[in-house]
């Protein structure tokens, strides 16, 4: 142990040369020496940590909608459906970040002078306080069923605009998913796909025990109902088969995979993590965590909890799977180069490669329904986390959320249109927002409370049940 | 011998160089930054009012000296830098919060002096209750172990800990234990759980090599879904002893 003498006649000079060489030396070299092999040449001079702004990419365009309260063709309204209709279309439009909505105390003059046909409506009055469209709604309630018409008119021309939703008569329990439907209509005519309203989002929460109980709601944040109510802990929800959840609760003592609402189905319970489950595109299998091999790695099951394939196979971690929209391929998380990075394989478990070179903590990869975007939960260069996506080709990252406390858990609509996630921007603590895939129009979906925690998106929207035309 | 002198001695002075960083240079620096380190993290201030910050620059410092003692000099050197570096930014927070800190102080020395409110104060210092069996408990607390940032690597403290755990568990035959591993609130919490079953199964490596047999030991991870106080109380390895079987 000696240093040379060319380093010795100034400890000071010394350390600051030292400094220089190594500070070059340590860009050129993997952050662990495990890394070398992961990376591509381009990736071994790239930042040490996340700096990427939120780039949104050209102004806001938004659709003014007039939403007035929907007609009551009948004399009772026993369920409120009103209500119902004019909030939930009110709120949904809102909240789809596309529009803008010009409710009933916007406007000047009585819109009950109105018809329900293009000829009877005054547009002239619309065009006036700024709508681009109107929403007409009218029900009339008979026994427990309820008739529905929904229209949608265009202002600058006077012409009703035609929609993939017809007017129908439902059970009285049936108006909110047909009012859901028909703003998916709505969603399509503007924006060219079909909206995520009627999807349900499945999350954690607080019970009343203090501890995390599984939670669903509504993706327009109504509805929330408990799933599990027990005296343990109960984390990591996602959708499994036949829109029931999949959750690791630790009701035997070990964090333990469970089908169903109150832990009706124990689908896997070796010993360590069973957590993680994510149902294939398909239906037919479940990738997860287990540490039965005393370290994390990913598998696959079948429907009734049999080991069917391992796919990962290292001394690191390798945990949280998330399907490619064709089943193909997964993004999972590996921390093999040393700190947690995103990584892609094939669904057989070959091909593994790392995708995120960016940031030293990158982890809950979701991959997008509709495009080669993978969602994940980085930490940036001031150690804060927030949700950013990766091209799993080119490794190109976005930013999605910024400077608004943390953000993480970041889960796809159904349309791939938006991310929502769990996040304690605003104050007031964690709570469910969404962003669209740019990362605009930040909206705060859960209604009431705090503490919500690990959303999961239902992968796509109910279908309709007992339509009578 | 026609090569250029210039050259030669120009190769000499790289090798030299290299030299220098690889080895007794490499040492000597590694040293004077961890002692920087070390200098900055005395400041009880920045401790106190950048709490998070604090603890994420004392579990680089950790990882320098652990790096440091194996001699992986050159990683410990760049390990207590960026402690350094994040010294240096939970300062410039606590900086920015002085008022407000202190302010907060004067309100839990208030509290501290009402009885009422003491339970709240200190939750982590509470002995986590173990569950009676048949034989009676020895008079002996299984208090937690802690761990640094990102970690499951077990310090002299937690090591001295796990000695006195493991003389009680040979003098108590019939005593079982569940290690269980826990996590502070930061990151993702499925790489939290994994890394809490890192802890717990350190903490049941180290107590078979002191001779406890495996089967009076099992292990489950918590990872960030049963907090406790701080960041620092929270990453830990806590016990549930009974008699057994």
């Amino acid at each position: 142990m000696r240093s040379t003498p060319v380093l010795q006649p100034s400890l000071y000079l010394g350390l600051v040369v030292l400094a220089g060489l190594s500070a070059l030396l340590l860009r050129a070299t993997p952050l662990r020496s495990q890394a070398s092999g992961d990376a591509p040449s381009s990736a071994t001079v790239m930042q040490d940590l996340i700096t990427i702004p939120v780039s949104p990419g050209g102004p806001p365009v938004q659709i003014r909608v007039a939403v007035p309260d929907a007609y009551n063709l009948g004399d009772e309204d026993p369920y409120g459906t009103r209500d119902l209709i004019s909030s939930t279309m009110r709120h949904g439009m809102s909240i789809a970040g596309y529009f803008q909505v010009i409710g009933p105390d916007a406007l000047y003059f009585d819109p009950n002078q109105d018809g329900m046909t293009a000829s009877t409506i005054n547009f002239r009055n619309w065009y006036n306080v700024g709508a681009e469209a109107v929403i007409k709604a009218a029900f009339r309630t008979a026994a427990n069923q309820v008739r529905l018409d929904f229209r949608l008119f265009d202002v600058a021309t006077g012409q009703q605009i035609q929609l993939r939703w017809e007017p129908v008569t439902v059970s009285h329990d049936q108006v909110l998913p047909e009012v859901h439907r028909f703003l998916n209509a709505v969603m399509l005519h503007f924006l060219g796909t079909p909206g995520s309203f009627g999807s349900r989002i499945a999350m954690t929460g607080m019970g009343r025990s203090g501890l995390r109980q599984i939670f669903v709601m509504q993706m327009d944040g109504s509805g929330v109902v408990r799933y599990t109510d027990n005296n343990t802990v109960n984390v990591l929800p996602s959708w499994g088969p036949d829109g029931r959840v999949l959750y690791t609760s630790y009701l035997h003592n070990n964090p333990d995979l469970f089908l169903g609402p109150n832990n009706e189905r124990r689908l896997s319970h070796r010993q360590g993590m069973n957590s993680g489950a994510r149902l294939s595109p398909d239906g037919t299998q479940i990738a997860l965590t287990l540490t039965r091999d005393d370290r994390a790695e990913v598998y696959v099951l079948d429907l009734e909890g049999n080991i069917t394939r391992r796919l990962t196979d290292t001394p690191a971690n390798d945990l949280s799977p998330s399907w490619s929209p064709d089943g193909a391929q997964l993004a999972f998380v590996s921390d093999r180069a040393g700190g947690p990075q995103i990584y892609v394989m094939n669904a057989d478990g070959s091909g593994q490669r790392r995708v995120t070179f960016a940031g030293n903590y990158n982890t809950e990869p979701a991959w997008s329904p509709s495009a080669r975007l993978i969602a994940f939960t980085g930490r940036d260069s001031r150690n804060r986390f927030d949700i950013f996506t990766v091209d799993p080709d080119t490794s190109a990252i976005q930013r999605l959320t910024q400077d608004s406390g943390r953000s993480d858990s970041p889960t796809w609509s159904p349309d791939g249109r938006f991310v929502a996630f769990a996040s304690t921007r605003g104050g007031g603590g964690s709570r469910i927002w969404m962003v669209t895939a740019e990362g605009r129009y930040p909206t705060l979906l859960t209604r009431e409370g705090s503490g919500w925690e690990s959303p999961n998106w239902e992968p796509r929207v109910p279908r309709r049940t007992q339509v009578q035309p | 011998m026609t090569q250029p002198v210039l050259r030669n001695s120009f190769l000499l002075l790289c090798v030299a160089v290299g030299l220098a960083l690889s080895s007794g240079c490499a040492g000597r620096q590694s040293a004077n930054a961890l002692d920087a380190a070390r200098e900055a993290l005395a400041d009880d201030f920045v401790a106190r009012c950048a709490q998070e910050e604090y603890n994420q620059a004392r579990g680089l410092l950790q990882q320098a000296e652990e790096a440091s003692a194996a001699g992986r000099h050159r990683e410990a050197r760049r390990l207590a830098e960026r402690a350094r570096d994040r010294f240096d930014e939970a300062r410039r927070i606590a900086e920015e919060r002085r008022e407000e800190c202190e302010e907060e102080e004067a309100a839990r020395r208030r509290a501290a002096q009402d009885p009422g409110s003491r339970a709240t104060e200190r939750p982590s210092e509470r002995p986590e209750t173990p569950l009676h069996g048949s034989q009676p408990l020895p008079d002996h607390d299984f208090v937690p172990v802690r761990f640094a940032f990102d970690s499951f690597a077990l310090d002299d403290e937690s090591q001295r800990i796990l000695q006195r755990h493991a003389e009680v568990l040979r003098r108590h035959a019939h005593l079982q234990v569940i290690i269980e591993g826990h996590c502070d609130q930061h990151g993702s919490d499925e790489y939290n759980l994994a890394l809490g079953e890192r802890r717990a199964r350190a903490v049941r490596e180290y107590l078979l090599n002191m001779g406890i047999a495996g089967q009076r030991m099992t292990i489950v991870s918590y990872g960030s879904f049963m907090p406790i106080g701080s960041d620092a109380q929270n990453r830990r390895a806590s016990f549930q002893v009974r008699s057994g079987p």
